[in-house]
């Protein structure tokens, strides 16, 4: 009983850990910069941060049904989605088939990624790695390692445009957010990831079909990949070639970010939103008061640590009690 | 925590009831002999398709780019036999490369600029191993955490990526370390008999060698038994750090300059190399001898795609698939085990 007390407590303490980082990362950038709090920055933050908390959805899927493993091939397979949009607008495909193309690619190699886990039985990091670089590879063949600029309209609207003053991908990025949380949080195949996720050898003996539902888990991570490779096109007119290995990085701070600001420690999809917005202000912030990439990633590498050092011992302290 | 995904992982799969015996022997051969038999094939293809295959210039040439490979590999299959990975290694072998070439253009002999370049990669191993092995954390993500952070200071480092040149001539027994011969023998060939010496006696041969097995095995179990976990995971990634580092101090001395983010390639290489090893195993465990064929293997593999003139943007196309391949494998060859 004291020990469930204790766990709570670290918990909560650990939510608002999280919360109050928020906070000052905010009221350091807005101290540091007078541009910080504009509102045409904070629209901004909105429209770069799209792509990232699309990734994160996803990603809080897989840590969901894997229990804290992640999905590691975000970056190739985000990558590929984007390289394969870009070379059929290129050869003068609508705009519907490359967007579903984009879709498509990502959802077979997220398909993929399930089926190696849960068929031949791969630990999902390793797994989720050779996808990577299956993903990167047919990226750099497409793209044959260069710029490929496009810029289609519809795609570059959504990505870049405003609708009455608020950026389109905001909204975009506001139903893709109401389709997860309805699906994961509020729908019965939510409840069934969950419970693979809570203890998968329960979840088998009370009839859940656990491979199945974990591979879908992966092919919908691997869908959201499609839809942000769809949406870098637009936000680069183009593709630049691993233009998305980066976003690895920011999705899992994001989604581990998510388990902390969680009251029970498992991430939740607006527990992923405010990770992505969490990242998304920092990048901002950093860009904005001058700090060079390559000290952004120190930044963000700590960020990692700390968080899934939080995970670790909050996970310890759970298998205690 | 880990071997509680691991048996996830393997259980998810229940394994099919072969059909026939006729079958079953058929799989069995082809998963203990196939990575064996695809690298005969792999080299009588490259004899017949390129005549600069089978000459004893390109075999030596093989040999040395193996070496640096094969040494990063065994630190990774230490690693991967407790039941984790580093996903650093490149970093800790750019810090010997970086370090080590930094410290001899500030004036210090070979022996110092190696130990400094040395200590570099224990430090970051010595972090990897406090994270895993003491707070616990999940190996590939604490790794990942260090690979980022290592990547960046490497950058601030060397301002922004510029490669750092010696000043001055580089002493010559430095220069041997990488570049030089003993017979007909390149130096960094020798250099990795001696580390796979090591890594033989330490995991096949000792006492901590067992534990290192136990724990990968079955950690739960193992710290049960009275094995202490948190300081074998540690030592183990301490271990993978120095390994990788001395690795980049020969590379160092093969190109007389510390080249920042060499190290960042070798990171799947030496995951493949390790796999394929396992392959070899009848039981689908990691070994030192079958790690060394594994760093073989993908050095006729990088040496044939160079030979043939396969461009680079497919050569990444062939290695992930490559990686798949032997991924599922190894993973077979595992629940066979079971």
């Amino acid at each position: 009983m004291r020990g469930n007390l204790r766990t709570a407590t670290a918990a909560a303490a650990l939510q608002v850990g999280t919360i109050g980082l928020f906070v000052a990362v905010c009221a350091f950038f807005a101290l540091m910069s007078p541009t910080f709090l504009l509102p045409a920055n904070l629209l901004n933050i909105l429209r770069q941060t799209a792509i990232l908390a699309v990734l994160s959805f996803g990603m809080t899927t897989v840590i969901v049904v894997t229990s804290g493993e992640a999905d590691m091939s975000v970056g190739g397979v985000t990558g590929f989605a984007a390289a394969l949009t870009v070379t059929l607008l290129k050869l003068g495909a609508g705009t519907a088939l490359a967007v579903l193309s984009g879709l498509g690619a990502g959802l077979a190699l997220g398909f993929l990624n399930g089926l190696l886990v849960t068929r031949v039985g791969l630990l999902p990091f390793l797994a989720t790695l050779a996808t990577l670089n299956i993903g990167l590879g047919l990226e750099q063949w497409l793209t044959r390692g260069t710029y490929i600029p496009y810029s289609d309209p519809l795609i570059g609207l959504v990505a870049n445009e405003n609708i009455y003053g608020v950026p389109a991908a905001a909204v975009l990025l506001l139903f893709v957010f109401l389709a997860f949380y309805l699906l994961l949080d509020h729908s019965p195949w939510g409840r069934k990831v969950y419970a693979i996720g809570g203890n998968w050898q329960v979840a088998r003996a009370s009839g859940i079909d656990v491979a199945r539902h974990t591979t879908l888990a992966f092919a919908l991570s691997g869908l959201s990949c499609g839809l942000a490779g769809v949406l870098l096109v637009g936000r680069l007119s183009g593709l630049t070639p691993l233009a998305a290995s980066p976003l690895l990085l920011d999705t899992l701070l994001a989604g581990y970010i998510s388990g902390t600001v969680s009251s029970s420690g498992t991430p939740n999809v607006a527990g992923a939103l405010f990770g992505a917005l969490l990242v998304g202000v920092l990048t901002n912030g950093l860009a904005v008061i001058r700090v060079p990439t390559f000290y952004m990633n120190l930044v963000k590498g700590l960020l990692v640590l700390l968080v899934v050092t939080a995970n670790a011992i909050q996970r310890r302290q759970a298998a205690v009690r | 925590m880990r071997s509680t995904t691991t048996a996830t992982a393997k259980e998810k799969t229940a394994p099919r009831p072969e059909r026939t015996a006729w079958r079953l022997r058929g799989w069995s051969f082809l998963t203990e002999f196939g990575t064996l038999l695809a690298f005969l094939a792999l080299c009588l293809a490259l004899a017949l398709l390129s005549p600069a295959f089978l000459t004893l210039n390109n075999f030596l040439t093989i040999l040395r780019q193996v070496s640096i490979l094969a040494i990063i590999s065994l630190g990774m299959t230490l690693v991967m036999t407790t039941g984790g990975i580093d996903l650093s290694v490149g970093e800790a072998a750019d810090a010997g490369a970086l370090l080590s070439i930094s410290l001899l253009s500030a004036g210090l002999g070979t022996l110092p600029a190696v130990l400094g370049g040395l200590a570099g990669g224990l430090l970051l191993g010595a972090f990897n191993g406090f994270l895993v092995g003491f707070l616990g954390v999940m190996p590939f993500l604490a790794t990942l955490g260090t690979h980022t952070m290592a990547m960046s200071m490497e950058m601030v480092y060397t301002q922004g990526g510029l490669p750092i040149y010696p000043l001055g001539l580089l002493p010559e027994s430095f220069n041997f370390l990488g570049r030089g011969w003993v017979g007909p023998v390149p130096f960094p060939v020798l250099i990795l008999g001696g580390v796979l010496v090591l890594y033989y006696l330490i995991l096949h041969r000792s006492a901590f060698g067992r534990r290192v097995y136990a724990v990968g095995g079955n950690a739960e179990a193992a710290r049960f038994s009275g094995i202490d976990v948190r300081l074998v995971r540690f030592k183990s990634y301490l271990l993978a750090g120095l390994t990788a580092a001395l690795a980049g101090v020969i590379l160092a001395s093969r190109i007389s300059s510390g080249q920042p983010l060499a190290g960042e390639s070798f990171l799947l290489d030496s995951i493949a190399a390790s796999f394929m090893g396992m392959t070899l195993s009848r039981e689908g465990k990691p070994s030192v001898l079958g790690t060394l064929f594994g760093a073989c293997f993908l050095g006729v593999v990088l040496n044939g795609m160079t030979l043939l003139n396969v461009v680079f943007y497919l050569q990444t196309l062939i290695k992930g698939g490559l990686l798949l391949g032997v991924l599922a494998l190894a993973s077979y060859a595992r629940t066979r085990r079971n």
